[in-house]
């Protein structure tokens, strides 16, 4: 019975000899030289029989067979293998599809396998032969390229290895390779991808631009290798592409690199974010700075006028007025400072519990239409933490939970003891090791992603009507991260928010809570107030002798020295400034240390140089102020460390 | 060279026999010129390739000469002994000058 034949391999003397043999019994044959001129030739020709080599250019025989295999229309062809490979090693040629296996010979022994094999074509029923390859008796001993074969195999680890996708495209861009790379990035198969056009993944706006670099890439003259460096989508990814011209004696393809940017845009918009956030935390530092010095000067003058009037005073109200948005003042510029990392001067053990009961009673006092939650861990592990900047962190959680909730809602607090081991994903990888955690969350009305992703941003805030300072998350987030610790966020618009504070675990034990306080004493002694602003020295000293101390002031470090030396012995206090031109207080500190080891020194800050205020402290320094304070809170700062033995 | 033994031992015609030499003799020619500039330019796959072809082809042919000699170029190459390959080439060069031969002697006696 005259069949259809299709013919593909890539040696003109195999084609011609394979159709005057066929055509001499009377078949139709037509052929292709590569497997890639073959799929184009079955897009018309439904062939009953394809005989096709295993070795060709531009998809291999193995390829071909599968792609076949996966064409409904050519379901029932009978597929032949007829290759030289099939001499010399195992050919498995029913794992791809295949139905019969032929290998060559010499022509009077083919052309017999070959018309034997027609036959065998006819009488399949279905009822599968087990594999066998005909015509292997008298041909040549096998294992001849096994070292060649295993070079090749080492290339396709490589190849099914690589986080690039690899393509292999005629200069007519059709694809006849893809490593499994390619098919994850483009989302294809293998069918899909094969004998396609390579334009056809890109975006129609970006193919003129595709086409013109193939163009480039392969004019014969001059090919050169191709990269293309602003990101093309594919598959809705930013990939880069690479191409690299391949000419051979006959052959001319080009192999494309494929590779992912997404993780390195993400990446780099994250180092822009966190540059940005450093200057403008830079920024906001030292306007603190500046300002709570300010502040220091209103609030010293306004305490000493207090103490010369009694409330029935007519100036009496609006003083306390000027004290109270001095305080005002004061919180805002704790917020910058601690956004700007720049506020962590006494780090001690804390217990997060007790700090999580007494702020959020006080909290509650101000908004009861919130209930409280609290489950809080028995056996909390101490963290190390600077006490007032941890309760400024969770005021600020609170104020924003409740805020969330407007009529009112549930609030819950929990603490935890974790260990973090690594976490996968996450652009600032926290250190592993033992963390408390500490969870705030609130059945509010959520955020969508894009609030999510600017909600530590300085500046940024939801809240109307100036009610936002857009500082309290950006503070939050700084003042955990000076910490060593790391954020959380989990939120979906309209159900709720939860934050996740992790603060790593002390490696000290809590000191002892104070039980009763010292019985008061008369304050008397003598303090050296140093700082390198004559405003300050002024309200200072005047406030000192109200306290009752008998004050002396020095302006800078050398000064200071000098007038230690000059009252060596008596001097019992000195309140150290710590940024100073000529002379810092590190400086001065060291310099009285050497004088007088004993002598006592409380320091008094707008802020610290990068915990600046924090060496000081960790060489024994007995105390620290935060500019701008008010007259008790140094009255009672200084009572406490002159009563410490 | 006898083209015309040949084609009794194919079990072709003569006239089939001289023009599949025919398109061997042009295709082998062409691969083994191909051939010699990849080996200068180091490409092993380009050469493995080569050989296998006109390896393929000889011994459709029964041309045995040049198909060991070709099976001898790919074994060399998987032993990286890239000097042992230009004897074989100059064996599968003359006999190739063989072929040309005979194909032009029958086609003058003709």
């Amino acid at each position: 019975m005259k069949k259809k034949i299709l013919v593909v391999d890539n040696h003109p003397l195999m084609l011609t000899f394979m159709s005057q043999l066929l055509e001499k019994e009377g078949h139709q044959v037509l052929t292709a030289d590569n497997g890639l001129s073959a799929l184009e030739r079955l897009k018309t020709f439904t062939p009953d029989i394809i005989f096709i080599d295993l070795i060709m250019p531009h998809i291999s025989g193995e390829k071909l067979c599968q792609i076949i295999r996966k064409t409904p229309a050519l379901k029932e062809t009978y597929l032949i293998i007829l290759s030289a490979i099939a001499a010399e090693q195992e050919v498995d040629y029913a794992s791809f599809g295949a139905d019969a296996c032929i290998a060559k010979g010499s022509l009077d022994k083919m052309a017999k396998h070959i018309l034997a094999s027609l036959a065998l074509a006819d009488r399949r029923t279905g009822a599968s032969s087990p594999p066998k390859i005909i015509g292997i008796e008298e041909v040549y001993a096998r294992n001849i390229t096994t070292e060649l074969l295993s070079v090749k195999k080492h290339f396709e680890v490589i190849l099914n290895s690589m986080v690039e996708g690899i393509f292999e495209i005629t200069p007519q861009g059709k694809i006849v390779y893809t490593n499994p790379r390619a098919m994850t990035l483009t989302n294809r198969t293998e069918d899909q991808l094969l004998s396609s056009d390579f334009i056809e993944l890109f975006l129609p706006s970006d193919r003129p631009k595709i086409k013109e670099i193939l163009h480039q890439a392969g004019v014969p003259s001059k090919p050169l290798p191709v990269h293309v460096n602003g990101p093309l989508i594919v598959n809705e990814k930013p990939m880069d592409l690479r191409l690299l011209p391949i000419i051979e004696e006959t052959q001319r393809s080009l192999i494309v690199i494929l590779t992912d940017l997404s993780e390195q845009k993400r990446m780099e918009a994250q180092l822009i974010q966190s540059q940005k956030m450093e200057a403008i935390g830079t920024l906001a530092g030292g306007i603190a700075h500046d300002f709570n010095n300010l502040l220091m000067v209103i609030q010293g003058n306004a305490s000493l006028m207090l103490l010369d009037m009694d409330t029935s005073h007519p100036h009496y109200a609006m003083v306390k007025m000027i004290e109270k948005q001095v305080q005002s003042g004061s919180q805002l510029t704790a917020q910058l400072l601690g956004y700007a990392r720049k506020g962590r001067y006494e780090l001690r053990p804390i217990d997060l519990n007790r700090l999580i009961i007494d702020t959020s009673e006080i909290f509650w006092r101000t908004r009861k239409n919130i209930t409280l939650h609290r489950d809080l861990a028995e056996n909390l592990l101490p963290c190390e933490a600077d006490q007032s900047q941890i309760e400024q962190v969770l005021m600020n959680l609170l104020v924003n939970a409740a805020d969330a909730m407007p009529e009112g809602g549930d609030l819950s607090l929990t603490t935890a003891n974790v260990k973090v081991n690594e976490l996968p994903g996450k652009g600032d990888l926290p250190k592993p090791g033992d963390y408390v955690l500490l969870t705030v969350s609130d059945q509010g009305v959520g955020m969508d992603p894009e609030t999510l992703h600017r909600i530590f941003d300085p500046f940024f805030t939801t809240k109307q009507g100036g009610r936002g300072t857009g500082l309290g998350l950006a503070a939050t987030y700084g003042i955990v991260k000076g910490h060593g610790g790391f954020i959380e966020v989990e939120s979906q618009k309209g159900h709720g928010s939860t934050f996740k504070i992790y603060l790593p675990v002390s490696t000290q034990v809590l000191p002892p809570q104070k039980t009763s306080s010292a019985p008061q004493l008369k304050p008397t002694g003598k303090i050296l107030l140093v700082d390198d602003e004559e405003v300050i020295l002024e309200v200072g000293e005047k406030i000192l002798k109200v306290l009752g101390y008998q004050p002396l002031v020095a302006k800078g470090g050398p000064k200071a020295i000098e007038i230690f030396k000059e009252h060596h012995g008596t001097i019992d206090l000195v309140i150290l400034d710590i940024i100073m031109p000529h002379m810092g207080g590190g400086e001065v500190y060291d310099r009285l240390k050497e004088i007088s080891p004993e002598v006592k020194v409380l320091l008094s800050s707008g802020y610290s140089l990068d915990g600046e205020a924090s060496n000081i402290m960790a060489k024994g320094c007995d105390g620290f102020i935060q500019k701008p304070f008010d007259i008790d809170h140094l009255a009672q700062t200084i009572k406490n460390i002159l009563e410490t033995v | 060279m006898n083209i015309k033994e040949l084609a009794s031992r194919l079990e072709i015609e003569e006239k089939e026999c001289r023009e599949f030499l025919f398109l061997f003799q042009k295709t082998a020619t062409l691969e083994l010129s191909n051939l010699e500039r990849a080996l200068k330019m180091k490409e092993v796959s380009v050469v493995e390739r080569l050989a296998h072809s006109i390896k393929g082809a000889a011994g459709i042919l029964g041309l045995t000469e040049i198909q060991d000699a070709a099976k001898k170029i790919e074994r060399s190459l998987g032993l990286n002994q890239l000097d042992e390959i230009q004897s074989e080439l100059l064996l599968i060069k003359k006999t190739l000058e063989a072929v040309t031969l005979a194909l032009n002697k029958k086609f003058k006696d003709a």
